[in-house]
């Protein structure tokens, strides 16, 4: 442990990290689109996927009698999902995110969630961000800069 | 993942075990998420960024993290800061072991295995609710403190 923290050969032991850190996202990458299928996956080739859960998540558009619409953002598009099921307590502009079974290329719900809270989490958690930022560089500018 | 306010003032009340250096703490409870989202916000709306939100927290990678951020500190206290910063995401990953997900949760045996597990206790979103009560709590921490 002494060794690895150091400073004897530090910057080949931070690009050694950095190459780690590097190899294992883009295994990561290139293993989820078929570990973790997503929306984006199943509209490239939907037969790839039957009877696969695939999530969505965004702002209903529409409803009508036993499906709804859900704006998803794809690549900085926005694109209409088309769901067949129910939904209970549901609003237009409502924000949803859930997930549905691939049932011959048909989107069927099968577990959803509702919630309108996301962009004030954000918003907190950008504060939060910010605040503890500020109290880092504070106590670093107070104690460690100079250990 | 919960808001990372909640995340900071859970972690408020240890403050007193490790006054000097409890920033490094609070550095290390919101890494995971300042990680896994940063890319979000830089590329808003890239389907394949979501991925990162899986496998950036997993313990493997928030320790390689933590070690390559160690590195920017005077070696003198190299050995705490990495400590902390550790103590700090492990916490974090704690408390998102208790949401609710939908599908896959995130991978905590990533790059070994895509299968992961939580103890469904609440919505990401439902921290919000819990926030007035974690800050009369910190509130009521501090002013015992100065009492004391």
């Amino acid at each position: 442990m002494s060794f690895l923290l150091s400073d004897q050969y530090k910057c080949l032991k931070i690009l050694t990290l950095i190459l780690v850190l590097t190899s294992l996202i883009v295994y990561g990458f290139k293993q989820a689109p078929s570990r973790i299928p997503n929306y984006s996956a199943f509209h490239q080739n939907p037969t790839l996927y039957l009877q696969t859960d695939i999530p969505f998540g965004g702002r209903i558009t529409q409803f009508s009698s036993g499906t709804f619409s859900v704006e998803q953002v794809l690549d900085g598009q926005k694109e209409n999902i088309l769901i067949y099921g129910h939904l209970e307590r549901a609003r237009i502009n409502d924000r949803i995110s859930g997930v549905a079974i691939n049932n011959n290329s048909r989107l069927e719900l099968k577990n959803y969630h509702l919630s309108n809270l996301h962009t004030l989490k954000v918003g907190v958690s950008f504060l939060a961000f910010v605040g503890v930022v500020l109290i880092f560089i504070k106590d670093y500018l107070k104690f460690f800069k100079h250990a | 993942m919960p808001d990372l306010l909640t995340h900071a003032l859970i972690a408020s009340p240890l403050k007193a075990r490790f006054p000097r250096l409890f920033s490094v703490f609070l550095l290390g409870v919101i890494l995971p998420d300042v990680l896994s989202r940063t890319p979000g916000i830089l590329f808003p709306g890239s389907t394949s960024i979501i991925f990162l939100n899986y496998f950036l927290h997993s313990p493997i990678i928030i320790v390689l993290s933590c070690l390559v951020l160690a590195y920017c500190f005077p070696q003198k206290i190299r050995k705490n800061f990495l400590y902390l910063l550790l103590a700090g995401s492990f916490l974090h990953l704690f408390l998102d072991l208790f949401q609710k997900t939908l599908t896959t949760g995130y991978l905590w045996f990533f790059p070994f295995s895509f299968s992961s597990f939580s103890i469904p206790l609440f919505w990401p979103d439902d921290s919000l609710f819990a926030l007035p009560f974690l800050i009369i709590i910190n509130i009521m921490l501090i002013k015992r403190k100065h009492v004391s």
